[in-house]
């Protein structure tokens, strides 16, 4: 990283650490679930933008991390920091045995397979009923304490996930495991007579990319201290969370974080202005960010703003 | 008996995933866009329909061609306007896009039709057919007939006229198709169209057969999905297997399992059609997929 | 010594033979060409060897071991290495960073960045692109990405280094330029399979050549040979005859 980076990030870092003294409860709160979906952009980027797998149902492992959270509070009694480390090893033991078979999928295929895989966990956990209480849901145990404290807990929580989210796809880009991902994203049969074991590496790289998304949805549930298979295996999180890769720049380290923060916050206030129609919007700027700013937009406008810039993908890719 | 009885229910069923699968399965095969907001745009025509019954009286079946034509032209300004400018980019980003679509649909049909579950019921909504102790619904009987029909009559379209041969000629290459005169993009907004007009068809039927919301525009993707990779990309007849299979699947689930693990059952055995067999049940290559 | 040696290879897709009894060797430090008209299934030859492409009769011989049951990345850990026809560098990967991927998982499969750097900078001073490290590869034109290719396989630190068409699309300087690196090549003790379509650019550098035509070798002997071998002459001047009817 180059020094200017450094720095800038260092305060970027130091800004969020004191944020809640400064800030109102409500602020507090988008900025947790800013950080949410940061940690699960950034984690996924590691299987979709490094290896370039679209793993659309990764927010599966977000699903099973919040339920093992939950089922470890409730019935087994376990302290919530405990509980983290089961949900990161969940992810990962998952991805392994997922991997195994999907992972011989390409394009279409595997990002639909993993949609099935994401609603076929879903549907299982909703019929367990006697662990995971099925459509009921599960209440989880309720933090004491006052509700300043709890809010900054939460905060952050949530910022430890974002920022280990962060460390693992930036050791990730630097190591030797880096340059395989990336070599398997653009040719995996090139990447494979140059001595790469591809199946090995996407494997290991889907593992990684679901620890840091199953430990998310640990920390989400005990937020949320309610969670039914509806609120944790959620299809417009998955959409959410490859817009937001997709904005900041997919197999980057800082891309995926400043495309949850923009869309994140942009979302935010469009919420508080047009409650009612939220979700067209929502559409609306996803179909935008296809439509004009694929390659994100710090690659898009590289060396300023300009309305060229943004038609130029569309003579690109059209027929 | 019972068995006999849900084999029909499943077969009744199943030619109506088969109609809609058969769309979604042609746009697949043809353009390579998997639209994910097949099931949102099969909705707007169960809504059309809904609403030409409410004020008009409109008898359902009678608003088949216009909800055919509705979502023909709607299709056709999608794919030229929307779709059309990202057919070439990575494949994923046209996955996000028609999911992008998808939600706007939903929320719009959600903000101005409401969340709730409507029917359309007429007059003779209750008649059955009964053999024995076997019962059919006159309506789903036809219903599975119209679904049948349109399939052998896009099967027909698609081998005899001209269009139908030019949209094969571009599924199989699109190369060797443009240099023989055909315009990729017109065939493309044409396959789109088709798809989508089949989809509100198809969302027609459904009015008939159970409620619907703007909740279920997922499901209903998601199972023109399956019946795609059970049949195998752009196949008619395949698709009509397809469906017939998920139709009865699904059914003698619900019976012997649950109705709970319906949708883990369907997708289990997606999922495990894609790994042991990615070009579906009875499928071949297409040009598509061998490009990408 | 012989280092590779195909016996009886055959390939089917299907009903379709694209390759059937194929037999040669290639001795330690030699150059082997191949040639053959299109559709000869030389590329589906080199697919084999370097193990992306299933063997459906036969055996490949590699350092006296089967490697028909290999992976890809397992062969190329046993020291053979190959160049792609259709040049593919890894986008968003600088040049330099393109070569040492071969560095870390080749044969030579070193651990540490800066190892990895010191092979692929020597790799590419070998080809002659040390100046462009730091280029998007995607923006070199051809003879340059053709280099990159080779420069990419070099620094896996190969004993066998196969390479598809490496010369087909160049003008006349690039071709003597790149003739000159793969004798370069020969000189440093690696043993080289050159695959061209293209008669005449293989004829100075190799040592020995194998003919293809439709699946099976028609010839195999010294280059001055090849040209006076009636069944040669007939096949390129068939299918001549053939492409203009």
């Amino acid at each position: 990283m180059k020094k200017k980076n450094v720095i800038s990030f260092a305060l970027f870092i130091i800004t969020l650490a004191v944020l809640p003294h400064l800030v109102s409860g409500y602020w507090q709160r988008v900025l947790t679930q800013t950080f949410l979906f940061a940690s699960i952009a950034v984690g996924s980027n590691i299987i979709i933008g490094y290896t370039g797998y679209p793993a659309f149902g990764n927010i599966a492992f977000f699903g099973v991390g919040a339920y093992v959270t939950g089922v470890l509070t409730t019935k087994y009694n376990m302290a919530f920091v405990a509980t983290l480390p089961f949900c990161a090893l969940s992810g990962i033991v998952l991805a392994i045995l997922l991997g195994i078979p999907i992972l011989r999928l390409k394009g279409h295929y595997f990002a639909i397979a993993t949609v099935g895989v994401m609603e076929t966990i879903k549907e299982l956990i909703d019929n367990m009923t006697e662990l995971t209480g099925g459509g009921l849901g599960l209440t989880l145990p309720i933090m004491q304490g006052e509700p300043e404290h709890i809010y900054r807990f939460f905060y952050y929580a949530m910022l430890l996930c974002m920022l280990f989210a962060l460390l693992l796809s930036y050791v990730i880009s630097k190591v030797k495991l880096g340059y395989a991902l990336r070599a398997i994203r653009v040719d995996e049969d090139a990447a494979s007579v140059m001595g790469i074991n591809t199946p090995l590496y996407k494997t290991f790289a889907w593992a990684l990319s679901a620890s840091a998304v199953g430990i998310a949805g640990g920390i989400y549930a005990y937020w949320l201290s309610y969670i039914d298979p509806h609120t944790v295996f959620v299809g417009t999180y998955s959409v959410k969370m490859f817009a937001m890769i997709l904005l900041g720049g997919a197999g980057t380290v800082m891309g995926p974080l400043l495309g949850a923060f923009t869309l994140e916050l942009i979302s935010e206030l469009i919420w508080s202005k047009f409650i009612a129609i939220h979700g067209m919007v929502l559409g609306l700027l996803i179909i935008f960010i296809i439509l004009f700013i694929p390659k994100g937009m710090f690659e898009t406008f590289k060396g300023g703003f300009s309305f060229r810039k943004l038609l130029t993908n569309l003579r690109e890719n059209s027929l | 008996m019972i068995i006999l009885q849900i084999l029909i229910n499943g077969l009744l069923l199943g030619a109506f995933y088969a109609l809609i699968g058969i769309g979604f399965s042609l746009v697949w095969g043809v353009t390579n866009i998997i639209n994910l907001s097949h099931g949102a745009i099969a909705l707007l025509g169960a809504y059309l329909t809904f609403f030409l019954f409410q004020t008009f009286r409109l008898d359902p079946f009678l608003s088949i061609p216009v909800s055919f034509i509705a979502m023909f032209s709607f299709g056709y300004l999608l794919q030229r306007y929307l779709m059309n400018f990202v057919v070439k980019a990575q494949i994923f980003m046209l996955l996000i896009l028609t999911f992008g679509l998808e939600i706007f649909l939903v929320n719009f049909m959600t903000t101005f039709f409401s969340a709730d579950f409507r029917s359309v019921t007429p007059s003779y909504a209750g008649n059955s057919l009964v053999l024995g102790s076997i019962v059919i619904p006159y309506i789903r009987l036809a219903v599975f007939s119209i679904c049948v029909i349109i399939a052998v009559a896009m099967a027909l379209f698609l081998d005899k006229t001209w269009p139908g041969k030019a949209i094969k000629a571009t599924s199989l290459d699109i190369e060797a198709s443009m240099m023989s005169g055909i315009n990729p993009a017109k065939i493309y907004a044409l396959t789109f169209a088709l798809g989508s007009g089949l989809a509100g068809v198809s969302g027609t039927l459904l009015t008939l057969t159970q409620a619907f919301s703007p909740s279920i525009a997922g499901g209903l993707t998601l199972r023109a999905f399956i019946v795609s990779i059970l049949g195998g990309l752009g196949r008619i007849e395949g698709a009509l297997i397809g469906g017939l299979l998920l139709g009865v699947l699904e059914t003698f689930s619900s019976y012997l399992i649950g109705e709970s693990y319906k949708n883990a059952i369907a997708f289990g055995l997606m999922v495990l059609v894609l790994i042991v067999k990615p070009s579906g049940l009875m499928g071949r290559k297409y040009y598509a997929e061998v490009k990408h | 010594m012989i280092m590779l040696e195909t016996k009886n290879v055959a390939k089917n897709y299907g009903g379709l033979k694209v390759l059937s009894d194929v037999n040669f060797n290639v001795t330690n430090g030699e150059i082997l060409g191949i040639i053959g008209p299109n559709g000869a299934g030389k590329t589906t030859l080199m697919n084999m060897i370097s193990r992306l492409t299933p063997i459906t009769g036969g055996v490949i011989v590699y350092k006296g071991e089967t490697i028909n049951d290999k992976k890809p990345y397992e062969v190329s850990k046993m020291g053979i290495s190959r160049t792609f026809q259709v040049v593919k560098p890894f986008g968003g990967l600088s040049v330099l960073e393109n070569v040492m991927v071969g560095a870390f998982y080749g044969k030579r499969s070193v651990k540490t960045k800066r190892e990895a750097r010191l092979a692929a900078e020597e790799a590419l001073g070998i080809v002659g692109l040390e100046t462009m490290s730091n280029k998007d590869p995607r923006t070199l034109p051809l003879a340059q990405r053709k280099k990159l290719e080779v420069a990419r396989a070099l620094a896996m630190d190969p004993d066998l280094l196969l390479l598809d068409e490496v010369m087909a699309g160049l003008d006349a300087r690039e071709l003597c330029d790149m003739m000159s690196e793969i004798l370069k090549l020969k000189e440093k003790g690696i043993t080289i399979i050159v695959i061209e379509h293209v008669m005449k650019a293989i004829m100075g550098i190799s040592d020995r050549i194998v003919v293809l035509h439709l699946g099976r070798k028609i010839f195999e002997g010294r280059p001055d040979e090849v040209v006076k071998d009636p069944a040669v002459i007939e096949a390129y001047l068939g299918t001549k005859y053939a492409a203009k009817g």
